[in-house]
């Protein structure tokens, strides 16, 4: 058998060649013919070759030939995957006839219908072609479905054996046949992975098929009116929230098409409806500070929501981008956002706060990336050193003194990244917001402190200029903190800067960094937690831990 | 500003490394020690957040304990930048 040097004939082979391998397992399946099941386990051998060479052709495409777009990259990468899947599908071919020699009585085995599973197969294979020259979306989701309806048909199977495992002579038959649907079901996941490969060739991300249906289902409430190949999908990675988060775009020029662009957000109910329902709230608080909620959908446990789009720049963006005058007049805007929102949300009654909870429950996430930083009580010449452990245990019992005078409605993760100023009009907005709360002023203040020292800009212009913003932080706040009488300032902001520089560890791999976090962290809980009752009003925030 | 260096061994009783530890001591208590050498003072000032490492060593009938307290002095705090960048990850 020669094998040619062209990468779509090749791929256009395989795709053949896998599609009779199924054949002739269904064929060997029918007749139990020895003839086809060697001609299937010698197939196994050029199929496994096939894809080797276009493995070699695929990556020495892209590695040399330049003049290839974006597109045709995606389409190649597809191609990959596609032709991974495919070889997999023939080694489950060669592992189903092989369990076939097991079975002892065939006639046994009548209940079972292999038929309908080699249907669902068979009429895939004829796709994967059309859906890449085409970009028909129509026929690339038939290819995902299969796998739901492999597996509805595995069900069925399944339980017929449990029901026959009950009073059959034969188990060993009945076993060995549910080994055969199982691998039929395993072909259907590999049958997803294709599927999802051609909607990827199609609207260049990689997209999950629950997540796809999550944003057609939003897409068509929303009243967007594109047919989805027409939108383009890009996804955002590196989201810490558990969120898939992509932008959409309008691919239309128009004018005015534009305010059609949106942020699409899938994952567990619970966050999309907690942050949808805190859009709802911060709309009402001050409109325009976040996005608005385009439409929204909910289903089995999953949510989607799609929220406008707007344009701006993130704080961090602006630290390492902007001219001083912008960067200033940034902070200017944000000092009045945040006095607005405080102004008009704060309700003065005293309330606990949990910031060594939420350290507490961040604490095995920071000792899996970071064992060493967990050491036992330690002495030197019978002075204690205390281990983590036991510093927040007696910086808990502090906190329980310490309400908080009042609380306002804050962020709830306010990170330099989900701040954003429009350079147009200098408008600030708050996006990422399911845990928005009403809460402790402080807990924003202390996370977006963190943010700002944890920029992994070490030294020169840049760290100055962090260490500016981070004092200007600290001392608006404190400014606010005096005008509202609030005499545990600097207790609860040192419990919150313990919280964030602790709990930001996890997030960092560069352990140098991470331990000078970590070590910031201790020392405050030092301070804060060997505080008696009667100094807690009149403790200074080590304000020096806020520069680096 | 130049790097000004200071750097003494010798060997002591205990002592005697009693009396220079108290020495230090007292300047990290004043916050601000003097170390003298050919005629050049070096003056520190242990002030705000200090990195305070502790190291021992012990291998057969060898001995090791290192104190080192690192700072730095005041952090350049200003909005002008020059857009040059040292980012690691």
């Amino acid at each position: 058998m020669t094998i040619v040097n062209d990468l779509d004939e090749n791929f256009r082979f395989l795709i053949l060649e896998v599609t009779n391998q199924v054949d002739v397992t269904r064929n060997f399946m029918r007749s139990m013919d020895k003839e086809l099941f060697e001609k299937i386990v010698s197939r196994d051998d050029y199929i496994d070759n096939l894809k080797a060479v276009i493995e070699n052709l695929i990556f020495s495409k892209i590695y040399q030939d330049h003049s290839l777009d974006q597109k045709a990259i995606n389409i190649i990468r597809a191609k990959n995957i596609i032709c991974s899947n495919l070889e997999r599908i023939a080694d489950f071919c060669v592992n189903i006839v092989r369990q076939v020699g097991y079975i002892k009585k065939i006639s046994s085995l009548k209940n079972f219908n292999h038929e309908p599973f080699f249907d669902e197969v068979e009429k895939c294979f004829p796709l994967i072609l059309p859906v890449l020259e085409e970009g028909n979306l129509t026929k690339a989701l038939i290819i995902c479905e299969a796998e739901l309806n492999l597996d509805r048909l595995y069900k069925y199977h399944f339980d017929l054996a449990m029901a026959g495992l009950r009073g059959d002579k034969t188990p060993e038959d009945i076993v060995t046949m549910l080994f055969i649907f199982r691998y039929l079901e395993r072909i259907g996941d590999s049958l997803l992975n294709i599927g999802e490969a051609l909607l990827y060739a199609i609207l260049g991300e990689k997209i999950k098929i629950a997540q796809f249906e999550a944003l057609r289902k939003t897409i068509s409430k929303s009243g967007i009116d594109e047919s989805l190949p027409k939108l383009r999908y890009e996804t955002y990675w590196g989201t810490r929230s558990g969120c898939n988060i992509s932008r959409i775009k309008s691919n239309s020029s128009n004018d005015g098409l534009r305010t059609q662009d949106g942020i699409f957000k899938g994952g567990s109910a619970k966050k999309i409806l907690a942050e949808k329902k805190n859009l709802e709230k911060w709309q009402q608080i001050m409109p325009g500070l976040t996005p608005k909620i385009i439409s929204c959908h909910e289903e089995g446990g999953k949510a989607a929501i799609l929220v406008e789009f707007l344009p701006g720049l993130t704080l961090d963006e602006l630290v390492l981008t902007c001219d001083e005058d912008v960067l200033a007049s940034a902070l200017n805007n944000l000092d009045k956002t945040f006095q607005a929102i405080w102004a008009k949300t704060m309700v003065k009654a005293s309330a606990e706060t949990d910031y060594i909870a939420q350290l507490l429950s961040r604490l095995e996430g920071i000792r899996a990336v970071h064992p060493l930083f967990f050491k036992q009580d330690m002495q030197i010449s019978g002075k204690p050193i205390y281990s983590i452990m036991e510093l927040i245990s007696r910086a808990g019992l502090v906190e329980k003194q310490l309400n908080a005078p009042f609380t306002v409605f804050v962020h709830g993760d306010c990170n330099t990244n989900n701040i954003l100023l429009n350079q147009e009009n200098g408008v600030i907005s708050f996006i990422d917001l399911y845990r928005s709360r009403q809460s402790d002023y402080l807990q924003d203040v202390s996370v977006l402190l963190v943010s700002f020292f944890r920029m992994p800009v070490f030294a020169g212009s840049v760290r100055g200029r962090l260490n500016w913003i981070i004092e200007h932080i600290f001392q608006e706040a404190q400014a606010f903190a005096a005008k509202n009488k609030d005499v545990y300032f600097d207790c609860r902001l040192a419990l919150g800067m313990a919280r964030s520089f602790i709990t930001s560890t996890r997030f960092e791999l560069n352990v140098e960094f991470a331990r000078e976090m970590f070590m910031r962290g201790q020392y405050i809980l030092e301070k804060v937690g060997s505080l008696k009752k009667e100094e807690l009003m009149n403790f200074k925030f080590p304000i020096d831990v806020l520069f680096y | 500003m130049a790097e000004q260096k200071f750097f003494f061994e010798s060997f002591q009783d205990s002592e005697t490394i009693k009396s220079y530890l108290e020495s230090l001591l007292k300047g990290i208590a004043q916050k601000k020690i003097i170390l003298r050498t050919d005629g050049e003072d070096i003056t520190m000032y242990p002030n705000g957040l200090l990195k305070l490492t502790i190291k021992a060593k012990r291998k057969s009938n060898k001995n090791r304990l290192n104190i080192k307290i690192s700072w730095t002095d005041e952090h350049s705090k200003v909005v002008s930048s020059n857009n040059t960048l040292d980012i690691q990850s």
